[in-house]
């Protein structure tokens, strides 16, 4: 998709976002990106047309919500700071802390949340999966009595770097939905 | 409590109208919300979303990633082979229904 470069669109998709804070994360996704796509490469003079046509986030968005099914699941799972909060630490210290345990319980964690989108949470959790091996890799490439020590730091330091990366990549998107 | 009468009949209709919609071509979103707005069967594009979701979610619509006629990449909604086989069915059974509900309530007089 062409880049949203009209300083007016860009509020509009952060209110959007915003109004839909209480949407399943997969809704709010397709809402924004449908939305998102009338307002790509578009000029501050177009931008506004378009924006007037498409009308206030806010009523999108309760249009969206009453969409929904009554059986619909409450997306409240993972909407707490604690939740976040608990989630970035297992991420980028659980695997020591509780060696495997605690980095699994951190994607676990990561994957059923009903705020990050489908594609945001492949992204994190694809990441912090290519970093384990990553680290693994280098541990292999490195080993020996000579570059052991090197390969041990490898080991620890490229999946807490990776994870740390991450976890601000999650407490971003976080914030913009839930702020 | 007022029933909106409106809203009550475009239940379970709207779901086929955008069927039929995508039968004639697949569209995105923007286009399909601005003919379904026009015509009265939606209040925004916002309402359009859950229900092309739902549509997904049954296999009866597919979406791909394609290019559109101003050269903008987007997300087009089409028809799977299931969804054409529904409106298939729903077409077949629409038109007697039409009639009948006509035939009971389409006179205009109260007697």
């Amino acid at each position: 998709m062409n880049p949203v470069t009209s300083n007016r669109a860009v509020r509009y998709l952060e209110r959007l976002t915003a109004a839909l804070a209480d949407a399943p994360s997969d809704l709010r996704e397709d809402v924004v990106s449908g939305v998102g796509e009338e307002l790509a490469g578009l000029d501050e003079v177009s931008a506004d047309a378009r924006i007037l046509e498409l009308g206030d986030p806010a009523l999108i968005a309760s249009e969206a919500l009453r969409g929904l099914p009554a059986s619909a699941t409450p997306p409240s799972r993972g909407r707490s700071g604690a939740y976040l909060s608990l989630t970035v630490a297992l991420l980028v210290v659980g695997g020591y802390v509780l060696p495997g345990i605690g980095w699994i319980a951190a994607l676990v964690l990561v994957g059923g949340s009903a705020v990050w989108t489908r594609r945001e949470k492949t992204i994190a959790i694809a990441a912090s999966v290519a970093v384990a091996v990553l680290g693994l890799a280098l541990l292999v490439a490195f080993r020996g009595p000579e570059l052991g020590v090197l390969a041990l730091v490898c080991l620890l330091a490229v999946p807490f770097v990776g994870n740390v990366v991450i976890g601000i990549y999650l407490s971003l998107k976080w914030r913009a939905i839930t702020v | 409590m007022a029933i909106d009468i409106g809203a009550q009949l475009r239940k379970g209709i709207v779901e086929f109208c955008i069927l039929a919609l995508l039968r004639r071509e697949a569209t995105y979103g923007w286009k399909l919300s601005e003919e379904l707005v026009e015509r009265g069967l939606i209040a925004s594009i916002g309402t359009l979303y859950p229900i092309l979701g739902r549509l997904r979610a049954q296999g009866l619509v597919i979406l791909s990633d394609q290019t559109s006629e101003s050269g903008r990449p987007r997300k087009y909604y089409g028809l799977t082979p299931e969804g054409i086989r529904q409106l298939e069915e729903f077409t077949a059974q629409w038109a007697p229904f039409a009639t009948t509900v006509s035939d009971l309530v389409g006179k205009g007089t109260i007697e």
